[in-house]
């Protein structure tokens, strides 16, 4: 899987580094019980802060997505297979698609546009064959 | 034989500019569509012609001069000089173009990793590796045969022929030395081979895909000659050591064959590196199905020419990688900004240390530490950078041995949802573990989207205090939460907890209370800073610690704890801070207090007397013994004298916060804050303190007026117990203002 972040964009690199793998997951370019590569090994191959990578792991292990061990590393621990989520666990993503639908009605967006075009994304991820990487391209 | 590397470095230098990738000519980075720039020919043409003509000069000036070996040397030098030269030009020329033209305006810079290079990596090549591990266990088998019928003399060194020439009376050093140096040189190359395989990948972002493909047969095919040359090195030692022994003759079957092989191994490994180029460039690389120009990806390359000092060195302190390909030169560079740490992950810390004070001296440092690391490249100076490198390459088969996979230095922090409060921003509830204790805690973040702000953390004073500064007697002191009210309408966000025995956080794991020691305290501190750090939007390099009252010696310890490491926090507030050793500061305010007894006519003159006097008797006894003398002149402080606080008390009176002062250097920034109606913490405290930071340059103290040792507003004359039971109380107003242009410099 090829993990791209954009060095001096807005968004801070290990919010990037989240997204890049929750996107990931969504298109099953990650499954559960893949492995992600050891915090230091991926900021050499990336040439950032370990810190940075830590924080991004950190955020994926609270958000119930990857589990981490002190021998087994970051595993991928939830993926479309395994079954709706929790009550609570969707909460946060509720908050967030709501600033984001919010955001294409003030931009004038009409609803059937904007519904076609979730459903499109959503199309992406079900096809299960995109890049993921690509995808976080297409999507800044 | 000295014309020889003269031509082949020549002719490497020649070829370096289409060894290297397009998209860093003369180690310059360039985006891809700028590779046709006729600036780049115009330079490659003007370097060939130099090396070629420098080159060809050397060489013929050697061999006219008859070829003596100090010229070959000079010769060398003076072609590596020339070539250096040719390559600054080159580089400069196009940098000044790059720059001039603004070629990676508007681009979109981006880096991309593989993870499959990584989850999925290049197995370790064991066959390859089988020679020249077989040569040397023969070499170590038969030189234990051998020893008992060594001869009396050993030759230790022979002639381009394969004379022997130099010779050393039998030892074991002698007999066994060039075993141990072929052992040793061996598992070396082996283990740079490993390292060479885990090496940076530094993927073309124009092409990942493919990238990522050359760098896999980049890195095994370095890997694979490395192990080569070990073979031949192998096979060289082995040889000189059988003539050694007297089992063959060296000068009669085999002359040249000990010759040729160091360069041989030299040869092997530049010819593979010329063959794939840097970072696989030269290597033609098929598109897998469903590829192709299509899976290119419109975004470029990060400019990180920054890193690269003068195109050749890297120094990255971001990078934590120690191997990264060369930019204009073939194989693998060290990052110099990194120091070569090894087993991170297994709580130990193995860095140099070359500022942090004499920890055995130190009672609360002595002690082994289990929390969890972050660490940090750290600023290295350019004069450390040769042992550095000396230091890497002997660490290298550490790392082999220590097996070196990169762990996750993870404890749990569990957090709950985010929820905005009336204290201006984010709070969040969160818990982390230290030593055997769970504690809660709250994170209050200012409102930034998207940017990483400073963070605090906040250190409680003494007793049961709770992370918002309350206990039981007093549920609305509210101190600590007033200072992160402040820092987060100041931009900075703020981690408070309860230490173990105050608010929510309970003695669980403590049934024995004398065990809950200063040791402890300072732990959850250190605990509570690490995982501070570790929360998003959080900056690591931006953090500053808050100690009020006892609080203020913890972040004392911290800081002093933590200097000359990367986690070290960038400033301290010490908010009406213990001043004094604390066992003196108890009794000046025991002192205090009879007095206003005796003056408010609860206590007779004598008695004030006699108990002033028994608190020197007190305190000597309990610095002498660590026990409370068994009579007391003062019933009512028995209960204060109990063993919990007796252990604690007896350990922090040992630490004098002047002297931990003394040792934080001539540039933390220090804010020392004393409210003038404080009784607690007076100004003779303060004064002892600011003793201790006289040579810290950037140590600052501001007197609050009418405040009192919580830094609200006092009227008339302070009584704590009336005015701490008093909730309606404001905080001092001059508080914020002070903290902000004391933290204007890290924003």
């Amino acid at each position: 899987m090829l993990l791209s972040l954009e060095v001096d964009g807005a968004v801070p690199l290990y919010q990037q580094l989240r997204d890049r793998v929750v996107e990931a997951i969504a298109s099953g370019a990650l499954r559960r019980g893949d492995s992600l590569p050891a915090t230091r090994q991926l900021a050499a191959d990336l040439g950032i802060n370990m810190h940075t990578v830590n924080k991004a792991y950190d955020l994926l292990r609270q958000e119930g997505l990857i589990r981490l061990g002190r021998r087994t590393g970051a595993v991928v621990s939830r993926d479309p297979a395994s079954g709706p989520p929790a009550a609570g666990e969707i909460a946060q993503w509720e908050q967030q698609a709501r600033t984001m639908l919010a955001e294409a009605v003030a931009k004038g967006l009409s609803p059937l546009e904007t519904l076609r075009g979730c459903q499109a994304i959503l199309d992406d991820f079900t096809a299960g064959s995109r890049d993921p990487a690509l995808l976080g391209e297409s999507a800044s | 034989m000295t014309v020889f590397p003269i031509l082949l470095i020549g002719l490497i230098a020649w070829m370096l500019p289409a060894l290297v990738p397009r998209s860093v000519p003369f180690a310059v980075r360039i985006p891809g569509a700028r590779a046709k720039e006729p600036v780049i020919a115009q330079q490659r043409r003007c370097y060939r012609y130099g090396i070629a003509a420098i080159s060809l000069v050397v060489a013929a000036v050697v061999l006219a001069t008859g070829n003596r070996p100090p010229l070959g040397g000079l010769g060398v030098a003076a072609e590596l000089a020339g070539a250096f030269a040719l390559f600054q030009v080159a580089r400069r020329r196009i940098m000044a173009a790059k720059h001039r033209e603004q070629w990676f305006a508007g681009l979109r810079q981006v880096v991309v990793a593989d993870t499959s290079l990584r989850t999925d990596p290049e197995p370790y090549p064991w066959r390859w590796a089988v020679p020249s591990i077989a040569l040397t266990a023969a070499t170590v088998v038969i030189a234990i045969l051998r020893y008992p019928h060594l001869p009396a003399r050993l030759a230790t060194h022979f002639d381009a022929a394969g004379h022997a020439d130099r010779y050393a009376s039998v030892s074991l050093g002698s007999a066994f030395g060039p075993v141990a140096a072929q052992v040793l040189g061996t598992a070396l190359l082996l283990g740079l081979a490993a390292l060479v395989l885990r090496s940076k990948a530094q993927l073309d972002a124009e092409d990942p895909q493919t990238a990522g493909a050359r760098h896999r047969r980049f890195v095994s095919s370095g890997a694979r000659a490395l192990l080569l040359a070990a073979a031949c090195l192998s096979v060289t030692f082995l040889l000189t050591s059988l003539t050694a022994w007297k089992l063959i003759d060296l000068a009669r079957p085999a002359p040249a064959l000990v010759a040729i092989m160091p360069p041989l191994g030299v040869v092997v490994l530049v010819a593979v590196l010329v063959r794939v180029g840097q970072n696989g460039s030269r290597l033609r690389i098929r598109a897998s199905p469903g590829t192709g120009s299509a899976r290119r990806t419109t975004a470029g390359n990060r400019d990180d020419d920054r890193y690269w000092r003068l195109g050749l060195l890297y120094f990255n302190r971001d990078d934590p990688s120690l191997l990264v390909p060369h930019r204009f030169w073939l194989g693998w560079t060290l990052n110099l900004a990194r120091p070569p740490r090894l087993g991170h992950h297994r709580g130990h810390d193995r860095y140099p240390r070359w500022r942090t004070p004499d920890r055995s001296a130190h009672p609360l440092t002595a002690r082994p530490e289990s929390g969890d690391h972050h660490e940090r490249p750290t600023a290295v100076s350019a004069a450390r950078v040769p042992l550095r490198a000396l230091v890497a390459a002997t660490a290298l088969l550490i790392a082999l041995s220590a097996g070196c996979s990169g762990g996750h230095p993870y404890k749990a922090a569990t957090a709950a949802p985010r929820k905005a409060s009336g204290d201006g921003g984010t709070t969040r509830e969160l818990s982390f573990r230290s030593g055997p204790d769970t504690l809660p805690a709250t994170l209050l973040s200012p409102d930034h989207w998207g940017r990483e702000v400073p963070g605090a953390l906040i250190i409680s004073g003494s007793g049961p205090t709770d992370r918002d500064g309350n206990d039981r007697q007093f549920p609305h002191l509210d101190t600590n939460r007033n200072f992160a009210r402040a820092l987060s309408g100041d931009g900075v966000a703020t981690l408070r907890y309860d230490k173990l025995g105050s608010g929510a956080a309970g003695l669980g794991a403590h049934p024995d209370p004398s065990d809950v020691d200063l040791d402890l305290y300072a732990r959850e501190a250190l605990d509570a800073y690490r995982t501070l750090a570790r929360q998003p939007g959080i900056d690591p390099h931006r953090l500053i610690v808050v100690g009020h009252s006892e609080g203020g010696l913890f972040a004392l310890w911290l800081a002093d704890r933590l200097k000359g490491t990367p986690e070290a926090p960038q400033a301290l507030v010490l908010a009406a801070p213990l001043g004094r050793r604390y066992l003196d500061v108890v009794a000046r305010q025991l002192t205090d207090q009879y007095r206003r007894a005796q003056a408010a006519g609860q206590l007779s003159a004598k008695d004030a007397a006699a108990r002033i006097a028994d608190l020197k008797r007190i305190i000597a006894t309990l610095r002498e013994t660590g026990k409370p003398p068994a009579h007391l002149a003062d019933p009512a402080l028995a209960p204060a004298l109990n063993p919990m606080n007796v252990a604690f008390l007896v350990r922090a009176d040992r630490l004098d916060p002047a002297d931990l002062a003394r040792r934080l250097g001539p540039s933390l920034p220090v804010l020392v804050l004393r409210g003038t109606k404080d009784v607690q913490v007076d100004a003779g405290d303060i004064d002892h303190l600011m003793h201790g930071l006289a040579a810290d340059r950037a140590a600052q103290r501001a007197d609050i007026p009418d405040a009192d040792h919580l830094f609200k507003v006092v009227t008339g004359t302070p009584n704590p117990p009336v005015d701490y039971a008093n909730a309606g109380r404001p905080f001092a107003p001059q508080v914020a203002p002070r903290l902000a242009s004391f933290l204007a410099p890290l924003k």
